[in-house]
């Protein structure tokens, strides 16, 4: 699992992403963020993000914290969900 | 709008009509080499005047279709059907644009993206290779030109657009479409979007791709091929070549677009030479400045263009200096093709260009000639006048003035025909537009159709000729559906495979006669009867009791269906009661006959010419009349009290004008008895510039009927403006209160 729900509010990010997010974590990032839509997601620890899940903050446009540490996501895809 | 803009749409429209026309008939006979060559000056023209204009795709569409048709002319493309369909595509999107112009000045959205495919699969016929491949090659899509725009410092390299719509359910299979993507080399951008757009956000589903990623790479195809090979099936590949890249779709070829620019701005400067004086001069200034400009920007120069409008503002000197500029500069080496067909690329006025108004010539040397009578005859009436203050014996001389007076009558009765005749138009200008319709219902059904057209210079009022489409495509499309049997059926029966339709013309007595047959299998009265009942138009009992006749023409109830099932063209449940209201609606009827196993004739009785009319039906003394509403301002109700007797006559105020109040009664001769209620119900009714206010004895109906202009013993009673048939059979006569007035003037004068 690399969808964490903060609760410390460190960096003002309730959802983090980390790691390698397989296909499976759409589901959980979806429920997340609609169990809460004002929650903006840190993908600063995300190292590789899943179709499923970058279709996830396109459709619902959270607000995104940090840069992307998957490069492919930083050089191609930061301008859409962001 | 402008003068120009609207001469443009006439223009187009007729050009279009023509062009199908010759296209239909080169599928008739594809050999026929004078047909294509009209398909193709048709074609040219187009090109030729939206090109005035600012509609850069309608502009590349007709380009191509241009190219394609010049081909089938050099006899280096075949003529066949698909050459032929394309044509006819493209000639419904130059109408349909056409039509979008006219109202929103633009062209719709989607125009760019069909001129492309449509100019694509122009050039594949041409290059004879594969539609789509092609088409995709040369007619970049929108998306390719997006991305390729993206990437302005990639110039001169051939490079490589990628759609890519993964399937929804690829997830559920593994796949990771950006995993993909992830790999693909020499990536230069790469869009991810929605493919459809997003649901209401409970209602996603994270496991459905709803996602289309284009992108642009510089990678080899080879490579690009085996990155992406197991999901071909989900990919639109777009070669982008190194030259065109930046350029939009729609400019076909540098070269040759520049040619038909130059030639376009040599035009100019021969209309800017031959400017007259300065009212008409700034009209075409503007539009010789306008065009240039338009012809520079399309080819990708705004700058030249702005300079263009620039000089414009300045005068033609100014501009034929701009443009001239711009054409030495330019011009270096305009290819032999330029020279060729450089005017022509602006010819608006081709020879069969558009004129409003068709009147044949010799009903207007008629007309001269009558005048010319008219002027003879009223010479006459100033003779007299001596004569009479000659002294001359009255009664000699009202026997001359009788003369001269049937004299001009007859000549007036004359012009009354000969202009009424200006409004007549032959039925060949509906009758040609079906052609079409024709031979889609059959293409639709798979049947094999003949279209007869017979009689089509019999000619009838423009507002019958106008209206006369509709109702006919019903019957004709009635026919192609229901009437002719399946080729098979056909067979069996003995008769040939094509089915055949004849629409005819034809004069009867004061009327015409369309009528449209069919050699099909007819209409079994049984069936009729059949289906009248299960429709619950009429009870079972009643339909037996019904004579054929009878029978047939329950196909004319509303409600009455022939068909099994709905049919794509026809068979909704709006049948022939359609047809019947629109004859009606022309002062006309409609019948049927039926012969089963023959075929059906629909006949359409309509009189050849028509004025309708809304009128008032009222009733005076107790006769009913009509009286055309449009000359009616108001009907009141007046205490008797309120209409005063004043010198000569009763009057009244209405409105805040004192009205003369007249009894309709005593007008028209029933005089006597008068209905002497407390209240009088006033007409006020205009006669010329007064106004006037008829008493009249109650309202009994608002119709809307033909008048027949007064003929016979009717055109004899002054005061009548015609005659029309109600409901009932009975004959109305339709009053002019003008004449009437006069006439009542002209008694108490005597």
């Amino acid at each position: 699992m690399a969808v964490i729900r903060r609760t410390d509010g460190a960096s003002g990010a309730k959802i983090r992403l980390e790691g390698i997010c397989p296909v499976e974590d759409a589901e959980t990032l979806l429920a997340l963020l609609l169990d809460d839509p004002q929650a903006s997601v840190d993908w600063s620890a995300c190292t590789r993000l899943h179709t499923a899940v970058y279709q996830i903050l396109l459709s619902l446009q959270p607000g995104v914290v940090g840069v992307c540490a998957d490069p492919f996501v930083t050089r191609w895809l930061t301008r859409a969900p962001g | 709008m402008n003068d120009l803009f609207e001469q443009f749409l006439l223009e187009t429209r007729e050009l279009v009509q023509s062009a199908t026309e010759d296209l239909l008939a080169l599928e008739a006979a594809p050999g026929d080499p004078e047909a294509v060559n009209r398909v193709f000056r048709a074609f040219h023209t187009l090109k030729g005047s939206v090109g005035l204009f600012d509609f850069p795709p309608w502009f590349a569409l007709l380009h191509a279709a241009e190219d394609g048709l010049s081909a089938a002319r050099g006899g280096t493309l075949a003529v066949d059907a698909t050459l032929i369909d394309l044509s006819l595509e493209a000639l419904d999107a130059t109408s349909r644009w056409a039509d979008a112009v006219e109202t929103t000045e633009r062209l719709p959205a989607t125009a760019e993206t069909e001129a492309g495919v449509l100019a694509g699969r122009y050039r594949a016929l041409l290059s004879g290779e594969p539609v789509t491949r092609q088409a995709d090659a040369t007619a970049l899509p929108d998306w390719a030109v997006a991305l390729a725009e993206s990437v302005p410092d990639a110039a001169g390299v051939a490079l490589i657009a990628v759609r890519y719509r993964p399937r929804g359910d690829c997830f559920f299979s593994g796949d990771d479409p950006l995993g993909l993507v992830r790999k693909v080399p020499g990536l230069l951008a790469v869009s991810v979007e929605p493919a459809a757009p997003w649901p209401s956000h409970g209602d996603i589903d994270p496991y459905t791709c709803n996602l289309e990623i284009t992108l642009l790479t510089q990678a080899a195809r080879a490579d690009l091929d085996t990155v992406l090979r197991l999901v071909a099936d989900q990919l639109t590949v777009v070669d982008i070549p190194a030259e065109t890249r930046t350029r939009s779709a729609e400019v076909a070829d540098d070269r040759e677009g520049d040619a038909i620019v130059a030639a376009i701005l040599v035009e100019q400067v021969r209309v800017l030479a031959s400017l007259g004086d300065a009212d008409t001069g700034a009209g075409r200034l503007e539009s010789c400045g306008r065009a240039a400009a338009n012809a520079l920007r399309f080819a990708g120069r705004p700058g030249e263009a702005a300079c263009c409008e620039q000089a414009c503002e300045q005068g033609p000197d100014a501009l034929r200096d701009a443009i001239g500029a711009i054409l030495t500069g330019r011009e270096a080496a305009p290819s032999p093709k330029a020279v060729e067909e450089g005017p022509g690329a602006i010819e608006v006025h081709g020879p069969d260009a558009a004129r409003t108004l068709r009147v044949d010539a010799g009903r207007v040397d008629a007309l001269v000639a009558l005048v010319g009578e008219l002027v003879v005859a009223r010479n006459a009436l100033g003779h007299l006048a001596a004569r009479a203050e000659a002294g001359e014996e009255a009664s000699t001389l009202a026997r001359a003035m009788r003369a001269a007076d049937a004299d001009i009558g007859r000549l007036a009765t004359a012009l009354h025909r000969n202009v009424v005749s200006l409004r007549l138009t032959p039925l060949s200008q509906v009758f040609r537009r079906f052609a079409r319709p024709v031979r889609e219902a059959a293409r639709g059904l798979g049947k094999d159709v003949v279209l007869e057209v017979t009689g089509e210079e019999t000619e009838a009022d423009r507002g019958i000729v106008e209206n006369l489409f509709e109702p006919l495509l019903h019957v004709v499309r009635n026919a192609v559906d229901h009437g002719l049997e399946d080729a098979a059926t056909r067979r069996r029966g003995g008769k040939p495979e094509a089915g055949l339709i004849r629409i005819a013309a034809a004069q009867e007595g004061d009327g015409i006669v369309v009528s449209v047959v069919d050699d099909g299998g007819g209409i079994d009265p049984a069936f009729i009867r059949r289906r009248a009942v299960e429709r619950g138009l009429r009870s079972a009992e009643a339909v037996e009791a019904m004579d054929e006749d009878a029978v047939t023409d329950l196909i004319f109830a509303p409600g009455f269906s022939t068909a099994e099932s709905v049919g794509a063209l026809s068979g909704r449940g709006v049948g022939m009661d359609a047809v019947r209201a629109a004859a009606d609606r022309m002062g006309g009827r409609v019948s049927l006959e039926s012969r089963v196993g023959l075929g059906t004739t629909v006949r359409l009785h309509l009189p050849q010419t028509i004025a309708l009319a809304r009128l008032m039906v009222v009733a005076a003394g107790g006769e009913s009349y009509g009286i055309a509403m449009e000359l009616i301002d108001a009907v009141v109700r007046r205490s008797r009290t309120a209409i005063q007797a004043v010198v000569g006559g009763n009057a009244t105020v209405l409105r805040g004008r004192t009205v003369p109040v007249l009894r309709l009664a005593d007008l028209l001769g029933h005089g006597g008895l008068s209905e002497a209620g407390p209240e009088a119900l006033l007409m006020a009714v205009r006669t010329g510039s007064d106004s006037i206010a008829l008493e009249i004895d109650r309202i009994e109906d608002r119709i809307e009927a033909v008048v027949r202009p007064p003929t016979g013993l009717v055109g004899s009673i002054p005061g009548v403006a015609g005659t029309t048939s109600l409901g009932d059979g009975r004959v109305l006569l339709v009053l002019d209160p003008a004449s009437i007035l006069a006439q009542d003037r002209v008694r108490e004068g005597l």
